[in-house]
């Protein structure tokens, strides 16, 4: 079947249209995947003129005598509105790198995840224990939560519930309680958030707060011998994660010519490894650990558990994504 | 108030009062030119069809009557737009476009805009009725750089 009118439309026109979509960054992304012709005017023209009004100091900065930012004007805008999520910012990595055998990691999170999808059994860590056994009832709450959830579920479905990962999930029908319904309604309902907040966290997603990366915060991550570098961060306090364990503030940023930066001389100098957290603006499958590089602030310091205060992860075209913690009580 | 008759591609005549023409920039530009008193000019309007140039008129017409109010215009524009396939839409896009009706044009973009908000690449491929000239690799890649809106397992 030959193409509509509607791919004879000239630029001009589709362009009229996809300004009327301009609101919710998210259309502009799906249209970019429809064809090389909305990608080519998404990319080259949308995102462009976007940057521009949103971010005009940036893209002064960034894109010199009118060039191309590095990682295209996708990646800038993206950087600009799009949360890395707790995988891209390395929340989610090994704690083993830390050296210290956390008791609760984000590992064990994971885990969690994958226990909750089937029942939630596992209520050691929780306060509410009994609250939890009532999520034993794997008849009810399965076939309900899957009413419940089929829509919003498609939208974020995750590789943790994949079965093989499943296989480590106690026997659900064990000490099953019988509740009355009220109860287990509420209940219900308070699993049900947490679990759509978790699988929603862990992917790159729209980001809440300001649209907005300013070199002020930058400065403030970097140690003082970098402060020559020009480190562009979203407002503090950026994407904020609720998780178990602590809280995540979530940023995303980007290096002005990174290449002749000093935090690139040091970690060129000191050879340091990729590590295998790819970009989530761009197509650099792996990133360099500012943290291990020793080039954010040391006042950041670690928690009681190992786990760093601040953690950060720059790829080869100088983009950043990371997340703070809250700083511990005691030092 | 002089009368003019445009002509389709498809050699329909339709009549039209000066009032009504001239929210076309271009005819109103070619009646400056023109600018006799005839009422025998025929306007050619050869990139236009029968069916998409009795909407337009059709659309001149309630933009002229006085008689309206701005809600009842809107309303009467809502059912217009609702009533027109893709196909009847985009054609009244490109002949807004050409004789430079701006609200029309505006407002039959606003129409595809709503039609395509929200929805998924493919779900726009089949409203648009587009083929995807990607390559697989391009597609692929286009659909990493982007899958944080996409199912988010392909991300």
């Amino acid at each position: 079947m030959a193409d509509s009118a509607f791919s004879s439309l000239p630029d001009d026109i589709l362009l009229n249209i996809f300004f009327k979509l301009e609101d919710d960054p998210r259309y502009w992304a799906r249209l970019a995947c429809v064809s090389t012709k909305f990608s080519s005017i998404i990319r080259n023209i949308c995102w462009k003129n976007k940057c521009s009004k949103a971010i005009p100091s940036l893209v002064a900065d960034l894109a010199v005598g009118g060039s191309i930012p590095p990682g295209g004007w996708a990646s800038l805008h993206k950087l600009a509105v799009c949360c890395p999520g707790l995988i891209h910012s390395g929340v989610l990595l090994e704690n083993s790198d830390f050296g210290l055998g956390r008791e609760l990691g984000p590992d064990e999170n994971y885990m969690k995840l994958v226990a909750s999808h089937l029942s939630v059994t596992e209520t050691k860590s929780k306060s509410s224990t009994a609250l939890f056994e009532v999520n034993s009832d794997l008849s009810a709450s399965a076939s309900a939560s899957d009413c419940a959830w089929s829509l919003y579920d498609d939208l974020y479905l995750d590789t943790v519930y994949n079965d093989s990962e499943a296989s480590d999930v106690p026997d659900p029908q064990i000490g099953v309680t019988k509740v009355e319904k009220g109860v287990f309604m509420v209940d219900r309902e308070f699993y049900l958030s947490e679990r759509r907040r978790i699988s929603r966290s862990m992917k790159s997603h729209l980001a809440s707060g300001v649209w907005n990366l300013s070199r002020e915060e930058g400065n403030k991550l970097l140690r003082s011998r970098f402060r020559g570098d020009s480190l562009y961060i979203c407002d503090w306090p950026g994407c904020v994660h609720i998780e178990e364990k602590r809280n995540y503030m979530i940023f995303r940023g980007v290096f002005k010519n990174f290449k002749g930066s000093h935090v690139w001389r040091t970690i060129r100098d000191g050879n340091r490894n990729k590590i295998d957290v790819n970009c989530a603006f761009c197509s650099c499958n792996e990133t360099w650990d500012l943290h291990s590089a020793f080039c954010l602030r040391r006042v950041f310091g670690y928690h009681d558990d190992g786990e760093p205060v601040v953690r950060a992860y720059v790829c080869e075209n100088g983009h950043v994504s990371g997340a703070w913690t809250d700083l511990p009580l005691y030092t | 108030m002089r009368t003019f008759q445009l002509k389709s591609s498809d050699n329909k005549i339709f009549k039209v009062s000066e009032e009504i023409a001239i929210q076309s920039a271009v005819i109103k530009n070619f009646l400056e030119d023109f600018g006799s008193d005839s009422d025998e000019i025929v306007i050619p309007l050869p990139n236009v069809r029968g069916r998409i140039l009795e909407m337009m008129i059709e659309w001149m017409v309630k933009h002229v009557d006085e008689e309206l109010t701005k809600e009842e215009v809107e309303d009467w524009e809502n059912k217009f737009m609702n009533d027109l396939n893709m196909e009847v839409t985009t054609e009244l896009v490109m002949a807004a476009n050409y004789l430079e009706v701006i609200g029309l044009l505006h407002r039959t973009c606003q129409s595809i805009a709503d039609h395509i908000s929200g929805k998924s690449p493919e779900e726009i491929r089949r409203i648009l009725n587009i083929t995807s000239d990607f390559t697989p690799e391009e597609e692929a890649e286009i659909r990493r750089q982007n899958g944080w809106v996409l199912n988010p397992s392909t991300n």
